[in-house]
């Protein structure tokens, strides 16, 4: 069946990316959207467009309702669910099917086998897949979840097991920290996944978070593409990924592809996913949890390989078969190599607090081999509804070296005011010795984060003077403004919006003195 | 004007900076050397000045979360630097509110903008230091904020599923004593 209206049930820089490919295939477009997104990028791109609710994602982007509702008032006959939201809620995908759309992702069986994390890893481990030290079953209580501390041993992870995408997950160093985590951690499944299950697992530390997209045809058929890595991470949370992962050696890439393609071949699934695993850095790769749908990191995969993945996703939806058994077969090969770096609204001099505000001079860069990714554009309004994304910005080069060299280019060429970002951290990273050698793993960043001087180098003499210039400028600027502001009217309400140094600029053109 | 620049690495600048109009050049003094500064641009995202034959270009950004910084942050290629500049009337005037009284009330504020979840304590009762307080979730995280200081819960501003601004007042904490530190 060949489909004609896809609807896009979610936002931000995912819904233009969709949108994207889905008018490139000569489909129609429409997206579902809450009412604080009414003026988004995706919709002034979409087709059609449909208003959901209000801003809190319940009454929008997580109401099935409402969205199965929106596909049938606009003939939509496919739904891409994007990812986080209900991209992997197994009752969402179900609700689809059952109304005679078709999902764009994986089948409902999919989603439960692979997005309950503790099931997941049992039917791994009994396929044979080498998986993470943990426990078996939920964690009920505090007195389990001290015994299992016993046995397994700290550093303990408490994880949702509805969860996924780095959210719901509490690292604990030692016992008299326990009770509070598991509250938390509880609490935050809760709210995030609408189940307060927990299962523990022991924490690997100094390992590097690799993972390998695929794609499979429902039948057993899959494609699976060159390993991402996605070590430097915050708190559980991915801020820079690459592809390929710089330190893997050749057995071990083989050991992860295998465990990969048996995996989608033993649970037939259907659509694009990516299996994460961790890599000890010598022999051991071990099962972390699989994801039932595209990932933020997915570009890296698409610049390696010159592979459009939602394309596929609408072609396996569509029925596409995926012939081909062994490795060699099933393997898309990758040229170059490709960095990304997440531009969110936090500020990182502020334990990365969420920032909200409206955007102004946004620039974004360009050049060869630059990709970005975003939804956002100057006057944007940043609101505290949903996650923290600004914008993706993607390096491919020949080489590694390459990559870096362009994304360095790129994050000091991108400017986004009106909000905190997190750029000072690539370039912080893009400027590190061990990172340029690719010696990370996934505390790597917390480590380096706890020098001040990380994100804060010291500035070199030359660059001293201009700031102090420029500060004494702006000092100047300020001190008048606020001199005017007890004088001048309300007519001067332009002016309050002015910088100090434009409020100076503005004094010094009407004459005015310091 | 004589002003010093303070940079967070402890280092410091004498700044003495004439008049600066659009595109006109001065003579400026950094620590008693002479600078030639030319001002490009001056708008409300960034300042452009040529500093003895090199361009530089900053945005001045400051975030809307955390509390008030006195030192303005510059991005430089989205470098961050901090820095801190007064004059000698500044100095005067800091050591004149660094001796104010304490009025032994405390007020805890949101870091961030978000949702209040949960709110553990009512007025009347007993804290010590780090008794969590409340949670507040944003960004899908849920963050547990802790009383900073012992004493008795004097107001108690929010309930479960308000949404606060960042630096929003939230709890009222009555110190037991009044302490000599700050």
């Amino acid at each position: 069946m060949r489909i004609q209206t896809v609807l896009i049930a979610n936002r931000g820089e995912i819904a233009v990316r969709v949108l994207r490919t889905v008018r490139a295939l000569g489909l129609r477009s429409v997206v579902a959207h809450s009412q604080a997104d009414a003026d988004s990028l995706a919709v002034r791109l979409a087709d059609d467009a449909v208003l959901l609710g209000a801003a809190p994602a319940a009454e929008s982007y997580l109401s099935i309702d409402r969205i199965l509702d929106a596909a049938k008032r606009t003939g939509a006959d496919a739904i891409h669910p994007g990812y986080g939201f209900l991209a992997e809620q197994e009752a969402f995908a179900r609700a689809v099917e059952e109304n005679g759309l078709t999902f764009i992702g994986p089948s409902p069986e999919n989603i439960a086998a692979m997005g309950n994390k503790i099931a997941a890893r049992g039917s791994l481990a009994k396929a044979g897949v080498e998986i993470v030290a943990g426990h078996p079953d939920p964690v009920q209580d505090i007195d389990t979840l001290n015994r299992i501390a016993t046995r397994v041993g700290f550093p303990l992870l408490l994880k949702a097991a509805a969860g996924g995408g780095g959210k719901g997950i509490r690292l604990v160093r030692e016992t008299g920290d326990l009770e509070a985590a598991f509250r938390l951690a509880r609490s935050e499944a809760e709210n995030a996944f609408g189940d307060p299950t927990i299962f523990a697992e022991r924490f690997l530390e100094g390992a590097r978070h690799v993972e390998v997209q695929v794609i499979g045809d429902g039948r057993g058929g899959v494609r699976l593409y060159p390993e991402r890595d996605c070590s430097i991470q915050r708190r559980h949370q991915k801020l820079l990924e690459e592809s390929p992962c710089p330190a893997l050696g050749p057995k071990q890439r083989e050991r992860l592809l295998d465990a990969a393609r048996r995996t989608v071949k033993l649970s037939k699934y259907r659509g694009a996913g990516t299996i994460e695993f961790l890599y000890d850095g010598g022999e051991g790769v071990y099962f972390l949890e699989m994801n039932t749908r595209l990932q933020v990191e997915h570009p890296l995969t698409e610049m390696l390989c010159g592979v459009d993945l939602v394309e596929r996703q609408i072609a396996i939806a569509e029925g596409e078969e995926l012939p081909g058994e062994d490795l060699e077969a099933v393997c898309v090969r990758g040229r170059g190599a490709a960095l990304q770096f997440r531009v969110n609204a936090e500020d990182p001099e502020h334990d990365f607090a969420p920032c909200t505000g409206r955007l102004s001079g946004v620039h974004l860069p360009s050049g060869p081999g630059i990709r970005v990714d975003t939804a956002a554009f100057s006057g944007l309004e940043i609101t505290p509804h949903y996650d923290s994304l600004l914008a993706k910005v993607i390096a491919w080069g020949t080489d590694r070296a390459e990559a870096v060299r362009r994304l360095r280019q790129a994050c000091r060429e991108i400017s986004i005011d009106g909000v905190s970002t997190t750029l000072p951290v690539a370039l912080a990273l893009l400027d590190d010795d061990s990172f340029l050698k690719g010696e990370t793993h996934c505390q790597f960043l917390e480590s380096r984060l706890e020098d001040r001087d990380f994100l804060f180098p010291p500035a070199s003499s030359e660059l001293a003077r201009a700031l102090a210039l420029a500060a004494a400028q702006f000092y100047r600027g300020a001190r008048l403004h606020k001199v005017h502001e007890t004088t001048r009217s309300a007519a001067a309400g332009a002016g309050a919006a002015l910088s100090p140094w434009a409020q100076l600029g503005r004094t010094d053109a009407l004459g005015g003195d310091s | 004007m004589k002003l010093t620049a303070n940079f967070h690495d402890g280092r410091q600048l004498e700044v003495s900076l004439p008049r600066l109009s659009l595109n006109g050049t001065v003579e400026a003094e950094i620590d008693g050397k002479p600078v030639r500064v030319t001002l490009l641009r001056e708008d409300r995202h960034a300042i452009t000045l040529e500093v003895d034959g090199r361009r530089f270009t900053f945005r001045n950004s400051d975030g809307n979360s955390g509390p008030s910084d006195p030192a303005t942050l510059f991005l430089h290629e989205n470098r961050p630097y901090r820095v801190r500049v007064e004059s000698k009337l500044d100095r005067i005037q800091a050591r004149a509110h660094a001796s104010g009284p304490d009025t032994g009330l405390r007020l805890i504020c949101s870091q961030l903008p978000g949702v209040i979840r949960q709110v553990f304590v009512q007025p009347g009762d007993a804290v010590e230091a780090e008794t969590p307080l409340l949670t507040v979730e944003a960004m899908k995280m849920e963050n547990e904020i802790r009383a900073e200081t012992a004493g008795t819960i004097e107001e108690v501003l929010v309930q479960p599923g308000d949404v606060v601004a960042a630096r929003q007042e939230l709890v009222k904490i009555r110190r037991e004593r009044a302490l000599e530190e700050d």
